[in-house]
């Protein structure tokens, strides 16, 4: 196979399959950054979110109260967030982290005392979302573009797109950003700063949940510890990465989508080390790490001294 | 004139603790009319002003708008009843436009819900050409000169229907060409109907663009005139009270040799825009250099390259035969240069910290105050008390924070713990920002002691009464540049505004 046949549509599907749980927390993500939130939680709550989907679809044997279970379990940890920053004054990026490593450590635990199972969590009883099949596509040159994706690519566009319009149409969206910009002139401007902040922290909770819960049910249906595997933090790199609008950071996400689909096509074709094929996102991240600080260095340009 | 009364607030007294703020104010102001309110700094105006807009409560009195008895308890309250208020400080969101600055909170909808930003647009500029403002609305505020930012505040009163419109101090920020075209928005503003309650302590303003003028210190009002039967010097008297112009007992001074030699400094700001262009400068031991000047011309940018706190981007800072220019502000320090800062609560302190603490800031790792990296707390101590009385601090002890004294025990801390190293040179930005007249005199009397036993000064100052009073020689800064090097006693208060104007002659 020729280098080039690597680009074709199963990559292009393999890359939205990629971005999607991505570009979803990240928007979740940008929407908190816009606000003035930094929301390092993200990575617990969608773990948070995984577990309690895959608990509730094992239990009932029903998606739908799985996806109920993840959703809630997401605003749940919102909403502990919410209350150690800006009910307690906790400082953020530390209640961020007692989250992540709570919720690591309790799904492990849980998992280990109610099932018995270490490593991972694994039933026929479990039940996943399955693709949608749009039959009126069928035949369409659009078919293969956009039919038999699972939920997860479809409400990653919605939101793209849904948000940008929040951002930029709505007195909502001018509140969220004014409140990160300058909170005083929001304030000034009759905007309750809090109550914007509290809003896109239950929000982004009920986003990450989702993400979260597309991780276990979706093209898996099954839990292991740590599945989030820092794609919380990913989505905050690919939020700033897209300065915090939505389709900025939809973009940015599709980039690590991108890499993480090349990845596994080339392990394909080349038989490369899978654990080298895992690093992907991971040396990515401090790829555009670096192109951030480069992008902010380049924002100030200094002008030139004339010559005497 | 129309005297119509738009504001009467009656026998309103203010206490915050240990200070009265307000004591038994009068204060009217007819429809129509530009009405200002002077006074120094801790004369009471801002309090008065806050009182009338909502933020703080009286004591005591009685507030009247249109006629009517209001009880102020919040802003929506004043917004609602017509007032509008520019703070010194602007509340603009930096990436947003003045149409999107002016109507946040407030947009337009359409009838799908979402914000109708052609006809916010159209509204603001609608608005902005009955009071003869020129907007950009395409132009985010954080590419905006002040002046524009200052306009789209004031246009963000009148876009929520302020018919009373309070300007606090709006002329410090700005350019004397930015003034002159603030005053030609406020007449605009009167010529429409409204009332502009103008709160400065620059008289020679007051005198221009004042109907009226009330005068406050130490809380009272000391006299209300119209501006067509006052003097500057008449308003100086009622404002502080004894002497006209601030006066500082000195000798002539006695330069001896060259301490700090700057050679076509260039300096660039935050923004990477060139903020100094090319100043050359020299300070020797024995005198007292003043920089006046509008403030944004780059005073504060050549302070700090002079500090180590910016990089300069070309040119030499020769300190007696060494170039320190981008050294690092421990080796400035360590030169025996001191910095008393512009921005006394975030560079000049830490505020959250003790008084000892801060005093100790220069000091606290050598001997006697700490050995192999642990303080000696007695020395400590008593260093910090000797400082305390030294510098007359007025705080019961050295443990309390810093956060808990008024601005003027606040800067004493700053000064003391400066002019405690003995420094050969003394940078001093700002130096009596926010502090009250008696405090004022004993900064100026310890700057001026300096200079007598040997020492090198530095005064970088927007008041230009400070600078002609406390230094030698006085280079005028503007756009970067000392436009004119004078001797503060051959030119006067007019010639000087010349200067700061960038007339060069």
């Amino acid at each position: 196979m020729e280098w080039i046949e690597i680009f074709d549509i199963s990559l292009l599907r393999s890359l939205l399959r990629s971005t999607a749980p991505i570009a979803i927390v990240g928007l979740a993500a940008a929407l908190c950054s816009a606000a003035g939130v930094l929301n390092i939680g993200l990575e617990g709550k969608m773990l948070n979110a995984a577990f309690a989907g895959v608990a509730a679809s094992y239990y009932t044997e029903s998606v739908w109260a799985g996806l109920a279970a993840g959703v809630t379990a997401g605003l749940l940890t919102a909403l502990l967030f919410g209350l150690l920053s800006f009910t307690l004054g906790a400082d953020e990026v530390l209640a961020g982290l007692a989250i992540n490593i709570f919720s690591l450590a309790g799904t492990t635990y849980l998992m280990r005392t109610i099932w018995g199972q270490a490593g991972f969590f694994s039933d026929p009883r479990i039940v996943g979302f399955e693709p949608i099949h749009f039959t009126f596509l069928e035949g369409s040159f659009l078919e293969p573009f956009l039919s038999d994706f699972t939920y997860s690519v479809y409400l990653m566009f919605f939101l793209a797109v849904g948000l940008h319009i929040v951002y930029y149409r709505t007195r909502l969206g001018t509140a969220i950003r004014a409140t990160g910009e300058n909170p005083e002139a929001a304030e000034d401007a009759g905007i309750n700063t809090v109550r914007i902040k509290w809003l896109v922290t239950i929000f982004s909770g009920a986003l990450a949940g989702i993400s979260g819960l597309f991780l276990s049910l979706e093209n898996l249906t099954m839990f292991t510890e740590g599945m989030s595997a820092g794609k919380g933090y990913i989505g905050l790199v690919a939020s700033s990465f897209g300065n915090n609008t939505p389709l900025g950071t939809f973009g940015a996400s599709a980039f690590f989508g991108l890499g993480d689909a090349i990845g596994i096509r080339l392990q394909g074709v080349y038989e490369l080390d899978s654990r080298l094929i895992l690093m992907i996102p991971y040396a990515l991240t401090v790829v555009v790490l670096i192109l951030i600080g480069i992008r902010q260095r380049l924002k100030v340009r200094p002008v030139p001294i004339p010559e005497s | 004139m129309n005297k119509e009364i738009a504001i009467d607030l009656k026998n309103i007294t203010k206490a915050y603790p240990g200070v009265v703020a307000n004591k038994n104010v009068d204060f009217q102001v007819y429809k129509g009319e530009i009405h200002a309110l002077v006074g120094e700094n801790g004369a009471g105006k801002s309090t008065l002003m806050k009182i009338l807009y909502g933020i703080e409560q009286p004591d005591e009195g009685e507030i009247f708008v249109n006629g009517s008895s209001e009880v102020i308890s919040k802003v929506e309250t004043a917004i609602n009843l017509g007032i509008g208020m520019v703070h010194q400080e602007f509340t603009l969101v930096p990436s947003f436009t003045a149409p999107e600055n002016i109507g946040l909170g407030q947009e337009p909808k359409n009838n799908r819900g979402l914000v109708d930003w052609k006809g916010l647009n159209n509204a603001v500029m609608d608005i902005a050409k009955k009071y003869g403002f020129e907007v950009d609305p395409g132009l985010k505020m954080i590419d905006a000169s002040v002046g524009v930012q200052q306009r789209t505040e004031i246009l963000k009163t009148l876009y929520r229907n302020a018919n009373i419109l309070i300007l606090d101090e709006p002329t410090a920020v700005l350019t004397p060409q930015e003034t002159d075209e603030l005053f030609t928005v406020i007449r605009t503003l009167v010529d429409e109907g409204k009332t502009v309650i103008f709160i400065t302590h620059k008289l020679r303003e007051v005198m221009e663009i004042a109907d009226r003028v009330t005068v406050m210190r130490a809380g009272e009002v000391q006299g209300v005139s119209e501006t067509g039967n006052t003097s500057i010097t008449e308003l100086a008297s009622q404002m502080v009270g004894r002497e006209v112009f601030l006066q500082v007992k000195k000798d002539e001074a006695q330069p001896t040799e060259k301490i700090l030699d700057v050679q076509d400094l260039w300096v660039h700001d935050a923004r990477g825009l060139l903020a100094v262009k090319g100043i050359d400068l020299d300070i020797k031991k024995g005198e007292i250099v003043g920089i006046a000047g509008v403030e944004g011309n780059g005073q504060t940018e050549l302070v700090e390259a002079l500090t180590g706190l910016r990089k300069a981007s070309k040119g030499k800072v020769m300190y007696l035969d060494e170039d320190i220019a981008s050294s690092s502000p421990k080796n400035i320090r360590r030169k025996k240069i001191a910095h008393i800062p512009e921005d006394r609560t975030n560079t000049g302190l830490n505020t959250q910290l003790s008084i000892w603490e801060n005093l100790i800031g220069n000091s606290y790792f050598r001997k006697p105050l700490s050995s192999r990296g642990i303080f000696n707390l007695k020395k400590v101590g008593e260093h910090a008390n000797k400082l305390r009385e030294d510098f007359d601090i007025r705080a019961p002890n050295v443990s309390l924070k810093v956060k808990s004294l008024s601005g003027g025990n606040q800067q004493k801390v700053v000064v003391a713990r400066e002019l405690s190293e003995d420094p050969s040179l003394t940078i001093a930005s700002q130096p009596t920002r926010g502090v009250d007249i008696g405090n004022i005199e004993a900064i100026h009397e310890q700057l001026v002691q300096m200079r007598d036993e040997g020492g090198a000064v530095l005064l970088v100052s927007a008041e230009l009464d400070e600078v002609m009073a406390v230094a030698d020689r006085v280079g005028v800064m503007y756009e970067g540049q000392i436009v004119k090097w004078v001797n503060p006693k051959e030119v006067d208060q007019a010639q000087m505004g010349l200067y700061m104007a960038g007339v060069k002659d």
